[in-house]
Parts: C-alpha cells; sequence; structure tokens
C-alpha cells in the first residue's frame, strides 16, 4: 500500500471512530433518564435476578413479549443485570452501545454497497451517511427507551445478515462463491427473530437489495440468470402468498381489532399518512413534536377525513409508479431501493396488525433505507461526476452538524423524567398518555390539584381519541387514588368513591394501575389513605355475588393482590377464586389461592391445592420461581 | 494563471506572519469592550465545561447578535471558554490574531489570482511581489486593530476567512474555465463548495453572505465572460445580471414592504435619508483611514462624525455623492484598459454594501473594512507596483520598505494604545473631544480606577481624584450629547452618593424625566436606566417614589411595549415592599403581556419557589419549555432537575403505560 492510501485508510478510521465519539458523547446524558412504558412490564421482574441467578433462564425463555418470546433481548437484559451494574442508567448505556453497533453496521453496509459500484470516496461516504442515521433525534426513542433494546438488536442481526449476504454476493460474482457466508447470514437473521419478530423483514430487503442494488450481476456485468429468476419467484410468490393469507384471514384480523378503538380499515387508511411523517421527521426532524406518546393522532376514517388521507395514499402509489416506471433503468433501481427497503422494514408495524398507531421506534431498521436513498443519489452523481463528490460529502458534514444539534436537545430532554413528561405533554397536550405522565411528575412534587387536573384532562383525552383507546372511568378513579397517595395527601371517601359509578358492570378496566396502588400500599406509602374504607368500596361492587363479568382475570387477580396487602384473607380469597374460574390452572393464582386458603386455615382446600401444584411441578410445568414458591408450603 | 512561488516569496510570507504576530502581541492581553459584555464576558452560556455536547450548542446560540445568532463564531468562543476555563482575553484574541494572519495567507493567493487576470505589465516574480505587499499593507494597516484586537470581531474575521477562501476558490477555477472550459461537474462542484462557504462565513456574521454577491464582482470586472479562450457575450451579460439582481432584488423588497426597513429607524436618534447621505462621506472616511493611516482620527468611538442633514449639511456630503457616481463612471469607462479599478470600486462598494447602507446600524465602525479593504489594498499595490519603478532615482524597495516600516508603527502605536483600557480611553478621548461616548468610557475608566484605589487602601485625595475625574468627564459627555441618558444618571448617581454639596447646581433628575418625554430609548439608555435602578435598590438614589414612578409612567407610556422598562418597574417595587402576592400578580400579568421573555420566566419561578407552589414551578418551566422554541434555556431548565444517574427523583415514580408506574 502507498503512502496516500494508507493516509486515506487512517483518515477514514479516524472518522469513523470520531463519528462513534460523537455519537456516545451525544447521547451519554440520557442515561439519567427514566425508564417508562413497556419498561415496567418487560423488565421489572429483572430487579430481583441479583437475588435469584438461577432463575436467569426462567427469565430468558419465559418472555412474552411477542409469539418467539424475543429471547435474545431478554438474554441481554438478563446478563446486564447479572455481569454489570444494573439499574436503568446501565440499560440504557448497553442500548447506546448497540446503537453504535448498529450504526458500524450501516456504515459497512453502505460500504459494501457502494463499494459494488466502485463508487469514489465510499469509505467516507459510507461512514457520513451511516451517520445521518446514527445522529438524526428519531432514533433517540428508540436508543434512550430501555424495551426498545429489542428493536436495536433485531436492526442489528438484520443488518448483519444483510452484510453477510453481500460478501456471498461478492464471491458468486468473483465465480468464487463462499456459502459459508449464507450461513452466517441464516444464523444472524435467527439471532434477530428471537429478538424482536420484526427481524423478518430481512427476508423481503435481501430480495430488494438483490433486485435494485446489485441486479443480479457478477464481476464482469453479465447476468445471473438462476440468481435473477430465484429472486423473482421469491418476491412475486412473497406478494402472492401475503396476498392469499391476507384474503384468507381478512374476516380473522378484522375481529382482532376488537381491543382497539380504530378498524383495519381505518389503520390501513392511517398508516400512508404516518408514513411520511416519520419521513419527514427523519429528513427535517421537528424536535418539538418527537415524543413517544402519538395517542392523540388522528384516526383516518375515511379518504377524506382527515383530507390528508388520500393525498398521502396517492404519493405513495405515484412513488410506486413511479418505481415500477423508472425501473429499466440500472440508476432508477438503484435509487428505488431506498424507499422499498423503508417500505418493507415498516411491513409488519405499519401495515394489517393491530398495533398501536404511531411509534417513533418502528423508524429504526427502516430509517436506514431513509440514509440510503440520498447515499445512492449521491453515489450515482459522484459516480457520474467525480468533481461534486467531495463538496457533496462536505454538505452532508454540515447536516450531521445540524442533525446532530437536535439530537443534543432532545437527549437532554430525555435525560430528566419531568422535563419529559413536561416536553410530552407540551408537545402532544390532547395525548392521553402524556397527561397521565404530567400528572405523575405534578404528584411527585405535591402538587395534588394540578395532578388530578391533568388525570382528568388524560381521562377526557382518553375518550376523545381512537387512537388512545378508551379509559374504563374506574381506571381514572384508580390512577387518582395512586396519584393523591404519592402526592401524600390521599382521596377522600366521596373521591374514590366514585370507583363504580360509571359503568357498574365493568368498574375496572387494567390491572397497571392498580399494580400502583397496591405497591403503595405494601410500601406503606399512603399511610392517611383510608384503606379499608377503600377495600370495602371494592367488595361492594365485586364481592355481592359470583359473577365473573364484573372484570377480566387479571383484574380480579390484582385485587386479590391489594387485599392481600391488607390482611383481608377472604377477600383475597374471593377474588382469586373468581380469577381462575375465567382462566382455571393459572399457575401464579394457585399458588396465591395456596397463600390465601393457608391464611384462612382451610386445609382440605390447602391440601388439594397442593396436590395440583405438585402434579404440576412433577409435569415441568412450573418456573424455578414457582417451584420455590410451592416449596414453602408444606403438604403436612 | 499567477505565477509559480519561489523560496523567497514563501519565506517573506512566513516573515510577514510573523512580523504581524509579533506587532499585535502586545494586545493580546488587552481589555474586552462594549459588545464583549453581553456576547462573552457576561454570557453565561459560555460558563461550561464542556462535558455535555448540549451546553455547546446552547452556547453557540447564545449570542443576540443577528438574525441567524452567528453560531459558528460563537462556537469558536465556546471552545475558547472551555479550553482555558473562563473567558479570558489572552487566548481569545490570541485566536483571533491567528484568524487574522489566515486572513493574510489568503489575500496574498486572492491577490496573486487577481493581479495575474488583470494582466498588465505585472508578470513573474514582480507579480508574486505585488500580491506580498498587497498582504502585507491589509496585515499591517494600523484599521484592522479594531476587528482584531476587539475580541467580538472574531465574528467579522472568521465570516472574511471563508470569504476570502470562497473568493480565491472562485478566482482559481474561473481562470481555468476561462482558458479551457469545464463540465457541468466540475461547475456544480465549485458551486457546492461556493454555497458551503457562503453559509460558514453567514454563520460566523451576516455579512458572509455578500460572498454570493462578490463573485459576480469578479466576474463582471476580471473576466467579462471570458470562457475556454474566447469571451461569450450571454455569459457576460450573466454576469452583470447577477451583480445586479440583489440591488433590484432588495429595491422591490423595500418598495413592497417598506416596513421591513422602516419599521426599525424609530429606535434610532437619525433618519434612513441622514443615514444614507452620511454614510456617502463615511466611506470616503474609511478610504482615507485605509490608504492613509491616520491613526490620531481612528478610535472605538465615532459618535462626534456629524450626521449629514442634508446633501448641503455639511457640504462634503454633495461632493462625496459627486465623488462616487465619478468614481463609478470612471471605472466602467476604464474597465477594460484598467480593470483592477473597476474590481477594486466594486469589490469596496458590495462589501460595504451591508453594514454602511440602509439598514438602522450604529452610524461608524472601523471593521466593517476588514474584507472591503482587500479590494483596495490589492489596487494600491499594482499601483506601487507601477508608479515605483517609474522613478529612477532609487530603488523600488526601497520606497515599499518605507512604506511598510510606517505601517508597523502606526500598527505599533496603535496596539500599544489597545493594551490598556485606561490608556485606550485616554487616546480615544484626546483624539475625540467631541465624542460623548468616548468621554463616557473614560469616565468609567476612572471609576474602575477608583474601585482599584480603594482596594488598594489609597488616600481620601487619590480616591476623590479619581471620582472629580470621572464627574469632570460625564460632565463633558453631558455636554457634547445631553441626550444621552448615560451621562445624566452617571450624574445623578456620583452627585447623590459622592457629591451632595452639588446637587444644589443640577437637578439631573428633573433633567431625565425631561428627557424621557421624546428621547428614543437606546441601548445604551436601558443600560442606564439599570444603573439607575441599581442605585434605587442599594437605597444610594433619593428620589421619591413618586417621581421613579412618574419616570417610569413616562417611558412605559411611550414604550408600552418593552419588557426592559416592565422589569425595571418590578425591579423597583419588589425593593420598595412590594408584597408576594403583589409581586406574583404583577409577574403574571407580565408574562401575559410578554409570553416567552426569559426574564419573567424566571422571576416567575423564584416567586413561586419563593411561595413553595411546586404546581407553580412545574407548570411555568412546562409553559416555558413550550415556549422555547429553540431549546436555548434547555440547559437553565435541566439545572432546575438535578437527578441521580438511572432515575427520577422524589418519589421515584414516572409516567407508566396506565399513567402512574412505580
Amino acid at each position: 500500500m502507498n503512502g496516500p492510501a494508507l493516509l486515506y485508510r487512517v483518515a477514514v478510521f479516524a472518522l469513523g471512530v470520531a463519528m462513534l465519539a460523537v455519537t456516545y458523547w451525544l447521547y451519554s446524558p440520557g442515561v439519567r433518564g427514566p425508564a417508562m412504558l413497556d419498561d415496567y412490564s418487560s423488565l421489572e421482574r429483572l430487579e430481583y435476578l441479583k437475588q435469584a441467578p438461577e432463575e436467569a433462564w426462567d427469565y430468558v425463555l419465559g418472555d412474552s413479549s411477542g409469539p418467539l418470546g424475543r429471547s435474545v433481548s431478554i438474554a441481554s437484559f438478563v446478563g446486564e443485570q447479572l455481569l454489570g451494574a444494573g439499574g436503568v442508567a446501565s440499560a440504557k448505556r448497553v442500548n447506546i452501545v448497540i446503537h453504535l453497533l448498529t450504526g458500524t453496521c450501516v456504515a459497512w453496509f453502505f460500504y459494501l454497497l457502494l463499494a459494488a459500484h466502485g463508487t469514489p470516496l465510499r469509505a467516507t461516504a459510507a461512514i457520513l451517511f451511516a451517520g445521518f442515521w446514527l445522529l438524526t433525534p428519531l432514533q433517540v426513542s428508540t436508543v434512550l427507551y430501555l424495551v426498545q433494546r429489542m428493536a436495536q438488536l433485531a436492526a442489528l442481526f438484520c443488518l448483519l445478515a444483510l452484510i453477510s449476504y453481500l460478501y456471498w454476493r461478492r464471491s458468486l460474482a468473483a465465480r468464487t462463491p463462499r456459502h459459508r457466508y449464507l450461513l452466517l447470514a441464516i444464523l444472524a437473521f435467527a439471532a434477530g427473530l428471537f429478538s424482536k419478530e420484526n427481524a423478518l423483514v430481512t427476508l423481503p430487503l435481501l430480495l430488494l437489495l438483490e433486485a435494485c442494488w446489485l441486479q443480479f450481476r457478477d464481476d464482469q456485468g453479465r447476468t445471473i440468470h438462476w440468481l435473477r429468476r430465484f429472486t423473482w419467484i421469491a418476491i412475486c410468490g412473497g406478494a402472492l402468498a401475503v396476498g392469499v393469507l391476507l384474503l384468507l384471514y381478512w374476516g380473522k384480523l378484522t375481529t382482532m381489532y376488537t381491543s382497539r378503538e380504530f378498524t383495519l380499515e381505518q389503520r390501513l387508511l392511517t398508516e400512508p399518512r404516518i408514513l411520511w411523517d416519520y419521513v419527514a421527521q427523519f429528513y427535517w426532524p421537528d424536535v418539538a413534536r418527537m415524543s413517544i406518546f402519538h395517542d392523540d393522532y388522528t384516526v383516518s376514517t375515511s379518504l377524506r377525513h382527515p383530507a390528508t388521507t388520500l393525498p398521502a395514499l396517492l404519493a405513495w402509489f405515484a412513488l410506486l409508479a413511479s418505481i415500477a416506471l423508472a425501473w429499466r433503468w440500472p440508476f432508477a433501481r438503484r435509487l428505488a431501493l431506498g424507499p422499498l427497503f423503508f417500505l418493507a422494514g415498516q411491513s409488519l408495524e405499519s401495515s394489517v396488525w393491530p398495533l398501536e398507531l404511531y411509534f417513533e421506534h418502528r423508524n429504526y431498521l427502516p430509517g436506514v433505507g431513509l440514509a440510503l436513498l440520498p447515499m445512492a443519489l449521491y453515489a450515482g452523481l459522484a459516480e457520474r461526476w467525480r468533481e461534486v463528490g467531495k463538496p457533496l460529502l462536505a454538505w452532508l458534514v454540515f447536516a450531521l452538524a445540524w442533525v446532530a444539534s437536535l439530537t443534543s436537545s432532545q437527549v437532554q430532554v430525555w435525560s430528566s423524567a419531568p422535563l419529559l413528561a413536561m416536553q410530552q405533554s407540551n408537545a402532544h397536550p390532547d395525548s392521553a398518555r402524556a397527561s397521565r405522565g404530567m400528572a405523575t411528575q405534578l404528584a411527585t412534587v405535591g402538587a395534588v390539584d394540578a395532578a388530578l387536573e391533568y388525570s382528568g384532562r388524560a381521562y377526557t383525552a382518553a375518550l376523545a381519541n381512537p387512537a388512545a383507546g378508551d379509559e374504563h372511568h374506574g381506571d381514572y378513579i384508580m390512577r387518582n387514588i395512586a396519584l393523591a397517595c404519592i402526592a401524600g395527601k390521599p382521596l377522600s371517601y366521596s373521591q374514590y368513591s366514585e370507583l363504580g359509578r360509571v359503568e357498574p358492570g365493568r368498574p375496572l378496566g387494567d390491572v397497571a394501575t392498580i399494580s400502583v396502588v397496591i405497591q403503595l400500599q405494601q410500601e406503606n406509602r399512603c399511610p392517611d389513605f383510608d384503606w379499608n374504607g377503600f377495600l370495602d368500596h371494592l367488595h361492594s361492587l365485586y364481592l355481592q355475588r359470583f359473577d365473573t363479568s364484573l372484570a377480566s382475570a387479571n383484574v380480579f387477580t390484582a385485587l386479590a393482590m391489594l387485599s392481600n396487602a391488607q390482611q383481608r384473607w377472604e377477600d383475597a380469597y374471593a377474588y382469586t377464586a373468581r380469577s381462575l374460574a375465567l382462566l382455571p390452572g393459572r399457575h401464579r393464582e394457585l399458588l396465591m389461592q395456596l397463600h390465601f386458603v393457608s391464611a384462612l386455615g382451610r386445609e382440605d382446600e390447602r391440601k388439594s391445592l397442593i396436590v395440583q401444584l405438585k402434579a404440576l411441578r412433577d409435569a415441568g410445568k412450573l418456573s424455578r420461581g414457582e417451584r420455590d414458591t410451592l416449596a414453602l408450603y408444606p403438604e403436612g | 494563471m499567477p505565477p509559480s512561488l519561489s523560496r523567497a516569496h514563501v519565506v517573506s510570507l512566513l516573515l510577514l506572519l510573523l512580523l504581524t504576530g509579533i506587532l499585535y502581541a502586545p494586545g493580546l492581553g488587552g481589555p474586552f469592550f462594549f459588545d464583549d459584555g453581553p456576547a462573552l464576558t457576561a454570557n453565561h452560556s459560555l460558563r461550561i465545561d464542556g462535558s455535555e455536547a448540549d451546553d455547546w450548542r446552547t452556547a453557540s446560540f447564545s449570542s443576540n447578535s443577528g438574525p441567524l445568532h452567528r453560531p459558528l463564531a460563537m462556537l469558536s468562543f465556546t471552545a475558547n471558554a472551555v479550553i482555558s476555563g473562563s473567558i479570558r482575553a489572552f487566548p481569545i484574541k490570541s485566536v483571533n490574531l491567528l484568524v487574522h494572519l489566515a486572513c493574510g495567507v489568503l489575500v496574498f493567493g486572492f491577490a496573486r489570482a487577481v493581479l495575474a487576470r488583470a494582466g498588465g505589465p505585472l508578470g513573474g516574480s514582480a507579480l508574486n511581489w505585488t500580491a506580498l505587499l498587497a498582504a502585507a499593507l491589509w496585515l499591517l494597516a494600523p484599521l484592522q486593530v479594531s476587528t482584531v484586537l476587539y475580541a467580538v470581531q472574531r465574528m467579522t474575521g472568521l465570516a472574511a476567512l471563508f470569504m476570502l477562501a470562497g473568493l480565491l476558490l472562485f478566482m482559481r477555477y474561473r481562470e481555468l474555465w476561462a482558458r479551457r472550459g469545464a463540465g457541468v461537474g466540475e461547475v456544480a462542484g465549485v458551486v457546492l463548495w461556493l454555497a458551503l462557504l457562503t453559509l460558514l462565513a453567514t454563520l460566523s456574521k451576516e455579512n458572509g453572505v455578500l460572498l454570493v454577491w462578490l463573485v459576480p464582482v469578479l466576474e463582471v470586472s476580471l473576466f467579462r465572460g471570458q470562457w475556454a479562450g474566447r469571451e461569450i457575450p450571454w455569459l457576460r451579460r450573466l454576469g452583470w445580471a447577477a451583480l445586479l439582481a440583489p440591488l433590484v432584488l432588495v429595491g422591490l423588497v423595500l418598495w413592497l414592504s417598506p416596513g421591513i426597513l422602516l419599521s426599525s429607524y424609530p429606535g434610532r436618534e437619525f433618519t434612513l435619508t441622514e443615514r444614507l447621505l452620511t454614510q456617502l462621506r463615511l466611506l470616503w472616511q474609511y478610504i482615507g483611514w485605509i490608504v492613509y493611516p491616520d491613526i490620531n482620527s481612528m478610535g472605538f468611538q465615532h459618535d462626534d462624525i456629524p450626521l449629514s442633514k442634508g446633501w448641503l449639511h455639511p457640504v462634503t456630503t454633495l461632493l462625496s455623492g459627486v465623488a462616487w457616481v465619478a468614481v463609478i463612471a470612471v471605472s466602467l469607462l476604464l474597465r477594460r484598459a484598467q480593470p483592477l479599478l473597476l474590481f477594486a470600486v466594486l469589490f469596496y462598494l458590495v462589501g460595504q454594501s451591508m453594514e454602511s447602507s440602509i439598514w438602522p446600524l450604529e452610524m461608524v465602525y472601523e471593521h466593517r473594512n476588514y474584507l472591503p479593504s482587500v479590494g483596495l489594498v490589492i489596487l494600491l499595490a499594482a499601483m506601487a507596483a507601477a508608479l515605483f519603478p517609474g522613478i529612477r532615482v532609487v530603488r523600488p524597495a526601497v520606497p515599499v520598505f518605507a512604506v511598510l516600516a510606517v505601517c508597523c508603527t502606526l500598527l505599533f502605536l496603535r496596539v500599544f494604545s489597545w493594551s490598556d483600557p485606561f490608556r485606550l480611553s485616554i487616546v480615544n478621548a484626546e483624539n475625540h473631544p467631541d465624542s460623548a461616548r468616548s468621554q463616557f468610557f473614560l469616565a468609567h475608566e476612572y471609576l474602575r480606577e477608583h474601585s482599584r484605589a480603594l482596594r488598594r487602601g489609597e488616600s481620601n485625595e487619590e480616591l476623590g481624584n479619581y471620582l472629580i475625574q470621572a464627574r469632570h468627564h460625564f460632565e463633558l459627555m453631558y455636554q457634547k450629547d445631553p441626550r444621552d441618558m448615560a451621562a445624566i444618571v452617571m450624574l445623578y448617581y456620583l452627585d447623590q452618593y459622592n457629591f451632595p454639596d452639588l446637587q444644589q447646581y443640577n437637578d439631573w433628575f428633573a433633567i431625565l424625566q425631561a428627557l424621557a418625554k421624546d428621547r428614543r430609548l437606546q441601548a445604551s439608555d436601558i443600560s442606564a436606566l439599570d444603573a439607575l435602578l441599581e442605585c434605587f435598590e442599594a437605597h444610594a438614589c433619593k428620589a421619591s417614589r413618586q417621581e421613579f414612578l412618574g419616570l417610569m409612567d413616562t417611558l412605559q407610556g411611550r414604550y408600552p411595549r418593552s419588557i426592559y422598562l416592565a422589569m425595571l418597574r418590578y425591579r423597583y417595587l419588589k425593593a420598595n415592599g412590594m408584597t408576594p402576592e403583589q409581586r406574583l400578580a404583577f409577574l403574571q400579568d407580565a408574562h401575559e403581556k410578554w409570553p416567552n421573555d426569559k426574564q419573567v420566566y424566571e422571576q416567575l419561578l423564584v416567586e413561586y419557589a419563593n411561595q413553595r407552589d411546586a404546581a407553580g414551578v412545574y407548570l411555568t418551566i412546562k409553559q416555558w419549555l413550550g415556549d422555547d422554541s429553540s431549546r436555548q434555556q434547555l440547559g437553565v431548565m435541566r439545572r432546575l432537575f438535578v437527578l441521580p444517574e438511572g432515575g427520577s427523583a422524589g418519589a421515584q415514580v414516572t409516567a407508566g403505560k396506565t399513567g402512574v408506574a412505580p
């Protein structure tokens, strides 16, 4: 290697290191930020792992976040908990490091793409375009939202699969195929699937990569015919299969929407608008509007309501039509990879499934396609006119500085729980969740009146916005109880007895807020609250007769826990009995019931439950923790 | 193409840079001045340790100068502050000097390119020596001291640096294109670079945008549509169109929306017409300072230069106008024979067009010549190169060195006076006895000396002398400009506190009250009123509550939208027995009128915190965060919530999926 070439390599390496260092520096204040939303439900149990490390595998294999269990992601949390410092800050730091690793893979992927066409300054360009992906503020709500490590790892493995494929293709193009790279791609794909199911999009991405960018060519520019046939058969077959499956399961899909306040059709009408919004937020970020809460997003109820629905839809169709029309030109195909990568990346979470409508973290992997689009444009221009290469990259550095400054401010907001709550509430004043967050912040500083006012706004917003999902009036009152306790000014009888006034046939809808109240009670953080009066009130709502239609099994279980915390065993027993009546044989509820009958001295039931649980244990159906709990209850 | 450089040229350039550095060195430890206060020394955003990325962002956008906040220049100041650990003059002015030297190198390169293109008798080594002379005249010009040693004018220096880089780049490529033409890629590449350099220059100081206008200056004066060895008429016409387009554009905008310009003039003590007429004279004055560097007429303040009230008041206004018309006409007529003349005239006028034209900026500043003077020094150097060889009795190098020696001497003297604030104030006041501001700054220096002498424990006689001198110069200032509130306030302050016997001769407060009825408030008046309030807060001034509030009523009646005046009233009332409830009501009312004002937010938070109203504090911060669209105050807000790593404070509760989660 000659002197200038060596110098160039050193400079490129230094640029890459500098990019990663700057990204880490920008994100590092974010470790001070709070845990939020699904972090609790997905990760709170991990706190107890240090006391019982032997239960690690139970955690890894027992996750129920998705159909495949997301074991790889949970393993990362478990490993970090066991080997690292633990805690939110440590976990966020790991997320930042994963972001850097993923950014490195994006740069690597881009470099291989550019190398395939001999683009000038390809290493520098790859690092800088990957830098845009690394530094754009849209990524903040993935990187600093703990549980979204799942999305990060899925993206990381997907990129590794794409990179492996590119190496395999390189060897194939040179007529010396090395199939071990394909094996690596498959392994990465599998790891991605067990991180988060989104990694399934790796398959269409591989096909698009071949069809759009590599264009079935070998090193001499000849077409590899079998590869072309295979790719097109896979693309057409895949599209056909998806179409047939949709036709077959359309009805089932529609029924899955019963838990949502919007229909499948409404979701399909709304998502094109949201996708354009993602695109805008990626290229021209409006950080004041960014948030994890978008439950105030207006649902499209028809092509004309809101008015942007039809234009958004038409714009996507126009884009796809332009791609189809321009397909005959190789450069246009390369340019098409970016938008198609984005759409394919969004195809799982922004299409037919009854998920929430809008989440910024859904752009983590699809954003690679958005960074790829300008890179393809750069490649086309720089290959045609070499003189524009350097100034275009210099402009890109300027753009990087701009997005970095936006990201740094967004990270600052995310580094403080109160600021984050305030920003979310400002950005989305009609968001029920943002108002709840604000209410909580106000409660923590004792501002109970203001907290209850925001809680009321949250309730009203939840009823008004289909994207938010209706809230039970009882859940609202339960939240007020929690807020008032946190603020140190508990609700009076006249306030908490409102629970059940509206919707008496189903007073409570959700367990999450009850869980908070249970924890407040267990930790004795609300000693002045009239717990017994409140439990009497709940008793009057739920236990007058054996009616399992009054709540879900989980709500009954939660009420049992609440009664248990106040040592009201009879009530706890009665709630658990209703829960088991709804969902018989649940291990946790059986163990709870064992505890309650033991406390009540009901020997026959106790023995019967022990027998039942031991049978489950012997069948290997109890987890390590459940087995340990059962062992606390001797048969005699 | 310019001839290649010999070792002698390079060594001479390096020696020139070294000499410039040596001459400026004594001034690097000199004081901060005037606008250095708000931008640097009193700018809290610059007091950071640099460990957090966002602190750099807020510091970079913390200047209130210009609509773009000059982030690139502020970023360089931030780097200075972080590396030094504080805002210190020496490192900041050292970087200014480095920027100046870098500009000097670019001036040399630019001059070579311009002289080569302009043609004429110069060739080979002589052209390089002439370019070096131009760089020397520019680097050593005493006029540049007020850019290099005025810390905040790094903004000007950086903008000039990027503009010179852009001009040099254009000259280099345009010369190639004139001879061999160019492809689309090469032209597009240069356009992209020029656009980027324009942006960088503009983000240093808004003048940077003039790079876009200076390029057509080079095109019409030096290239005249030359492309691939021949003159292309449409390209020549395009050059002229690009040169005239900004004039047409600005004219159209002002014609369609004159309010853009005229709405700012009520804040000045001169009209648009007066400014335009005065600038005709000042543009000649600046040229005088460049060509004949009389350091006695230079200075930090030039408020002693009389305004032009009409074409004949003073008569030099008309003469200046006629002279400009004549010069432009001559340069246009001789554009082919003497392209350097047209280049220098257009370069100078376009370079001055932002700050010396229609905008209601301060009337005179020397640093406005930093870049525009480049064209003139190139012309001067070319003229010298043409002139001296014709004088047979002397060797050409002798007069050149003589001129440079004079420049060096004058530069050294000027730098020396700028190295000490007291010396600079004395020199300014002596050179500009009719300048009210020079008297003001000198009076202030005497007050500072008084404070220092107090700390040193000097005798009462010495202390008294400083106060007498200060009062004397404030009084001189009042005589020169009886409408400047600063002098009246300071005289009122001094007489109340230090010279009670003199109170019987002048009722300064009554004069202030009378002035308040029709004085157009300037930034200096606001500062003066601020000082007046400090006097009242310290209970050192004795005017009655009724008198002070009467003064405020007068001013607020004329300026009902002034938040400064409202907050002055608030401070006065707060210091004079306003109850907490009244304070809160006052601030809430102010908040309604000025919803985005930082001062009001800060005072509101203080009041809520004093009243232990947590909801008030939180909801105020929330609103502030919402109003602060550029997130400039985010650092301040963040520090209000200092949290341990890994989670929320207080009840360890934050927003969960259902609203509350432990």
